[in-house]
């Protein structure tokens, strides 16, 4: 550490004020440090080392990522991974935007609907996917009997073990899931839109598509920058344990997306270095969609016109 | 959260590999207390407690055993190999646990797992009394790793009054017979479903098609170890695998469904009586017949497996010492010994020594056994012929052989893939050829990797 940053850090310190913050902080710090920076870094060093069957072999460069991208297996997965988060993502954010826009308007009835929304995110993850499982069940699952009383099918249909709707099914299950999250980060976005601003373009002539594109988007970009965030992370993420319950990554690998991938290699064959290499790719593709966010929607572009 | 479990795996798993021996020889205090960690899967939990309970009185009323408590922590079975790899990689003490054969290879390669020899090498004349087909389920690099609490096969069952209602007298012979019958099944209209499997993504996959390999009296590995199938071979892997696909799409016997139907879906299907012949785990017989759960109790029956040789896969599941045991103390270390041999092998009771546990799982639950002599015991005998043709049951399980591959390290990683591209040939987008042909080609790599 230089001389000078040293002395800053000295006299930082020196103020009561400082030293009480610092102290405050530090167990949070330990911890993220413990859970978090440590075994990141420890996973980055595994990427490299040849790790089999749980014994911890020698450094071996790059050579499991060349694997894993010489792997079209896992190529497919970062496919169906993006796939996956982009039509996710934007179908949230669209959804939860419209049921935002109806639920921040007062009616009767608006409170209950406004608990009843919670209901899906309040869910344990688990459980919600096992319902889904049940509701796509191929000989008695509700969408099914549900399709066919109302004549939409002639025949019970495999939602789930047939690749051209198995990621559909998971992407239904994992959109209804997360839709109420960032529901209620644009009801609290639009809360806090002066009612003066929407007067004051209405008394111009305003239409409300004019409103809603001139007014309500751009201050509501905050909310919108910080559920794309959250939403991209859940989409990478929390798709997880519905594949794991659902599909089991088939039918064929039809929903074997990158988390699958990283807990098959890891969990299933032991293969802990290339199981961290695909997890560091998984994170650096999170770290990018979060930076494209970040620049996207950075404040200086926010403006009312 | 994945990723986090994966980067705390990875620092877990650096405390692996080291290497530790039991316990030297020595005097064992029998009447210093022992406390046991015991590992099971959410299986029927209340008679597992009172299995270790009965343990816990029948230790203490013995003076060659010390007085023994044992702490129980249970993961359901689908979650349940991570679980442990989790608790291995994190040198948790687990002294005895439940495991399969299918996993044995790895956790045994990894030292999850030590050999119950090595703390009684009495513990070997157990292996005269099973199985052949369970024994790679105990049995690794010829030491032996675990005893049986329950061993089973894939079985062929039909309900009785579907095929009478069609105007058939018996069941499917042969595999084309099984066509022929699902004509006549589905012309008759008396059924939704003809042939239900268990072909979602899991082991029991595997199971189904080893089943029909080797009622076909097919292999699927050779005994150094090399496929029989691949690039330009035919046989049986190829045919039955052929057969399937076409008994899917072509003769609409199998439902396409079947690639989403786990176990537990198939034997619904069948109680519910939408179903004329499944294959499953034969322990499903008893839950078929229980009049109130079944719609068809008193209609299964059994059948041997299709096929010009009829054989079937059979599988074992265990209980095995973890390797936290090796740092116990010898008490400890007799405790487990004693434990092992009450729930999977054969202790005193009341004066009578038999398999005690297996006996009371087969009987009350239905569940199969991998030990010859338990098919002398004359309870177990009266209960199957209860439920279903015990001879039929008997000769099928007499042509059970385990699941060829499995005794290597990397079958798990090998049949992950192998599963996948069955569900491409079943699904009609790649051909069985080229599914076999990267199949014995991923194997082959695999093999050579770790010979490497």
């Amino acid at each position: 550490m230089p001389a000078g940053a040293s002395t800053r850090a000295g006299s930082i310190l020196a103020k009561p004020d400082h030293r009480y913050a610092a102290v405050s902080i530090l167990p949070s710090v330990l911890v993220v440090f413990a859970v978090v920076i440590y075994p990141l870094i420890y996973a980055v060093m595994m990427s490299f080392r040849d790790s089999r069957m749980g014994v911890l072999g020698g450094f071996i460069g790059l050579a499991n990522y060349a694997r894993l991208f010489s792997d079209v297996e896992f190529r497919l997965a970062i496919v169906r991974t993006l796939v996956l988060t982009v039509i996710a993502v934007a179908l949230v954010i669209v959804i939860s935007l419209g049921v935002a826009m109806v639920v921040n308007e007062r009616f009767r009835g608006s409170s209950f609907i406004k608990l009843a929304l919670l209901l899906p995110y309040a869910l344990p993850g688990t459980l919600s996917a096992l319902i889904w499982r049940w509701m796509y069940d191929p000989s008695y699952g509700i969408l099914n009997a549900v399709l066919y009383h109302t004549g939409f099918i002639k025949e019970y249909v495999t939602f789930t073990g047939d690749p051209r709707t198995a990621m559909g099914a998971i992407i239904l299950a994992h959109v209804w899931k997360f839709v109420p999250y960032s529901a209620f980060l644009f009801v609290a976005g639009l809360s806090s839109i002066p009612p003066g601003l929407y007067e004051a373009a209405r008394i111009d002539g305003a239409s409300s598509l004019t409103i809603f594109r001139k007014i309500t988007l751009p201050l509501l970009a905050p909310a919108m920058q910080l559920a794309l965030i959250v939403q991209t992370v859940f989409a990478v993420l929390y798709h997880f344990g519905l594949v794991y319950i659902i599909t089991g990554g088939g039918p064929g690998r039809a929903t074997t997306t990158l988390p699958w991938y990283v807990y098959s290699e890891t969990f299933r064959f032991m293969q802990f270095g290339r199981g961290s290499a695909a997890a560091v790719v998984l994170a650096l593709i999170m770290l990018v969609f979060i930076y494209v966010y970040l620049v996207a929607l950075s404040p200086k572009e926010r403006t009312v016109s | 959260m994945l990723l986090a479990v994966t980067l705390v795996l990875a620092v877990l798993g650096a405390g692996c590999g080291r290497e530790v021996t039991p316990a030297q020889d020595g005097e064992v205090d029998v009447t210093k207390p022992a406390k046991l960690v015991a590992t099971v899967w959410t299986y029927d939990l209340a008679k597992v407690a009172d299995n270790l309970q009965r343990f816990e009185q029948w230790s203490r009323a013995r003076p060659d055993v010390p007085p023994t408590t044992i702490e129980m922590s249970d993961f359901p079975f689908g979650t349940y190999e991570a679980a442990l790899t989790t608790r291995f990689l994190g040198g948790a003490r687990v002294h005895v646990l439940r495991g399969s054969d299918h996993w044995l290879s790895k956790w045994a390669t990894a030292g999850f797992v030590v050999p119950i020899e090595d703390f009684d090498p009495e513990l070997r004349r157990y292996i005269d009394d099973m199985d052949d087909f369970v024994k790679p389920g105990v049995l690794y690099d010829g030491k032996l790793y675990g005893l049986l609490y329950y061993g089973d096969h894939m079985q062929f069952v039909y309900n009785t009054e579907i095929l009478k209602r069609a105007g058939i007298e018996r069941p499917p012979q042969t595999w084309d017979e099984v066509l022929a019958q699902g004509a006549k099944l589905k012309a008759a209209g008396v059924v939704r479903d003809v042939f239900a499997l268990p072909l979602v993504l899991s082991p029991w996959l595997e199971e189904v098609f080893y089943a029909l390999v080797y009622s076909q009296g097919g292999r699927l590995f050779d005994d150094q170890g090399n496929p029989t199938f691949g690039e330009g071979k035919t046989g049986p892997p190829l045919d039955m695998l052929r057969w399937l696909v076409d008994a899917i799409h072509v003769h609409g016997i199998v439902p396409a469904k079947t690639l989403e139907m786990r176990v537990v879906d198939v034997q619904e299907v069948f109680k519910a009586g939408d179903a004329a012949f499944v294959i499953v785990p034969s322990y499903m017989l008893a839950e078929f017949q229980k009049p109130g759960v079944s719609k068809v109790a008193g209609q299964a029956q059994l059948a041997m497996m299709p096929g010009t040789h009829h054989g079937t896969a059979g599988f074992a599941r265990t209980y095995h010492f973890g390797r936290a045991l090796l740092n116990e103390p010898k008490h400890v270390q007799l405790a487990a010994v004693k434990l092992i041999q009450f729930l999977g092998g054969q202790v005193e009771i009341d004066g009578v020594t038999a398999y005690h546990i297996p006996k009371r799982w087969a009987i009350e639950n239905g569940l199969g056994f991998g030990y010859k002599s338990m098919w002398e015991d004359p309870d177990i005998v009266r209960v199957i012929q209860g439920w279903g043709d015990i001879d039929v049951l008997r000769e099928q399980r007499r042509l059970a052989s385990h699941k060829e591959g499995i005794e290597y390290p990397w079958y798990a990683e090998w049949v992950s893939f192998f599963q996948a591209e069955l569900h491409k040939a079943l699904m009609r987008t790649r051909t069985p050829e080229d599914v076999l042909s990267d199949a014995a080609k991923r194997w082959l790599k695999l093999k050579a990797e770790f010979e490497r």
